[in-house]
């Protein structure tokens, strides 16, 4: 059961922590990062 | 093997940095999320080695649907599919191996109790590497994907541009935040499997 829940807490909360970081500019310009 | 998977899933970040998080997570143990539902409702089982002492590496699984490689194969392909509208023919591709990168990690630990076609059609062999016969030595693959995985997620993270709206020691703290919380919850896991928990 704790094995469980702590797989629920590593999709929920690092997910969650994860989504706050701004992967979706990797790749892009410079210039477009900043603009954006 | 559990805590394995989901190391695996955040190192993938490396090379799919537009992937979430979260659905790498969800990915990677889809095979049991279904199998724990198929469980449930009496389809799929699980057994242990020894029923009198249940730990780390013992358990015997039934599931012929979800653990055929058949099945993880469509699966995977569907998931991929789905995930595609969402991230593009190369994050569905992503997400698809994610998938049945789970199949081919059960397939060196487990006994053999993985079938090759759904529902065990055909009666043909079961397949499994047994790594699970040696704990010591399955315990100490799972810690290394665990801590290559979460180092690989640190090392992406940190190379992650500034934002614009954003200052750097912000970001930092940000990345931190996130590599450690998760590190500690794999860490977690690992030992909540370990101890059987």
């Amino acid at each position: 059961m704790f094995t469980l829940i702590i797989m629920v807490l590593l999709v929920v909360v690092a997910g969650w922590l994860d989504s706050r970081l701004n992967w979706q500019q990797v790749g892009q310009p410079k210039q477009e990062v900043e603009r954006s | 093997m559990i805590a394995g998977h989901f190391g695996l899933a955040a190192g993938v970040k490396v090379g799919a940095p537009r992937l979430p998080l979260w659905a790498l997570m969800f990915s990677t143990f889809l095979l049991d999320w279904i199998f724990i539902i198929l469980y449930t409702a009496g389809i799929e089982s699980l057994t242990q080695v020894d029923p009198t002492h249940p730990a780390y590496g013992g358990a015997l699984i039934h599931a012929y649907y979800t653990h055929s490689l058949v099945g993880a194969i469509l699966i995977a392909v569907v998931t991929g599919w789905l995930a595609s509208w969402l991230w593009g023919q190369r994050g569905g591709m992503v997400i698809a191996a994610v998938v049945f990168s789970h199949w081919l990690l059960d397939l060196l630990v487990h006994r053999p109790d993985l079938p090759i076609l759904p529902g065990n059609a055909g009666n043909l062999p079961l397949l499994g590497l047994g790594l699970w016969e040696f704990p010591m030595v399955s315990a100490i693959l799972e810690l290394a994907l665990v801590v290559i995985g979460a180092y690989l997620y640190y090392r992406s993270a940190m190379q992650l541009p500034i934002p614009a709206d954003g200052n750097r020691s912000s970001q930092r703290r940000r990345v931190l935040t996130a590599s450690i919380v998760t590190t500690v919850l794999l860490l977690l896991l690992l030992i909540t499997d370990l101890l059987a928990l």
